[in-house]
């Protein structure tokens, strides 16, 4: 299809493997809730989620910025993929947040 | 535009659209249950998002318009990884064991304290006054 190029595909692996880590945090902050309060999965600054959200965020920009800079073209798709995913989910936490959700 | 911040920013979008789905419209939020009764599947607003994304795509394949392919991609992008996320995270709370729920400190209730009330009458004005609890106000007789 013509849909599923080769940069897509890498796009959706790296947006695939972002959100695999953010849910693999997920569950392991359900099953160990002992670690809410514990780093990586403290309260930031106001607005901004949990910490293990931000950081993930700042991990994928690292591919992405390396690969822009170094002209690595598939580290720059993975690496866009997973910022496809995680800074639209910080956006989410935080429009959720203003408009008075969790 | 970059094509890469072309899809980055669509995803920005679907995130705001997936917050505006959660906040607004309670019946996409799971409060209903999960879709198809399938406890691990993400609730419908999740689904709605994913939708809009591919119906933007496929509208982008249709009308052969690169620009709209790259929006549906970029909401794609997001959408499809958040189901999986979602997934995984209800799938989560479902292998919680009960005893490590009890185990985490929770804030106990504080025990009920029966106060008794001493109530004076005043033998002038007729006045009946109540007490307070420690105070040692007893009723003349």
């Amino acid at each position: 299809m013509a849909i599923f190029d080769a940069d897509f595909k890498d796009d959706l692996a790296g947006a695939l493997l972002a959100g695999v880590i953010d849910g693999g945090l997920d569950v392991v902050q359900k099953i160990f809730p002992a670690l809410v309060g514990k780093f990586p999965f403290t309260p930031t600054i106001d607005p901004l989620p949990q910490a293990d959200k931000v950081i993930l965020l700042s991990a994928s920009a690292a591919p992405y910025l390396y690969g822009k800079y170094k002209r690595a073209p598939t580290t720059l798709k993975l690496g866009e993929g997973m910022l496809s995913y995680s800074l639209p989910m910080v956006v989410n936490k935080i429009a959720l947040k203003q408009m008075g959700g969790t | 535009m970059d094509e890469d911040i072309v899809k980055i920013g669509s995803g920005v979008g679907s995130g705001i659209l997936d917050a505006i789905l959660q906040m607004k419209i309670p019946e996409l939020t799971g409060q209903y249950g999960p879709l198809l009764g399938i406890e691990p599947l993400p609730p419908l607003s999740y689904w709605v998002n994913f939708g809009a994304s591919l119906a933007v795509l496929g509208a982008g394949e249709v009308m052969r318009k690169p620009i709209v392919k790259t929006v549906g991609k970029g909401m794609a992008l997001y959408s499809l990884p958040k189901l999986v996320q979602v997934a995984m995270s209800r799938a989560g709370s479902m292998l919680t064991p009960p005893a490590r729920v009890a185990a985490v400190p929770q804030a106990q209730p504080q025990p009920y304290r029966v106060v008794y009330q001493q109530t004076q009458t005043s033998a002038s004005t007729g006045v009946a006054s109540v007490g307070l609890a420690g105070q040692s106000r007893y009723r003349r007789v």
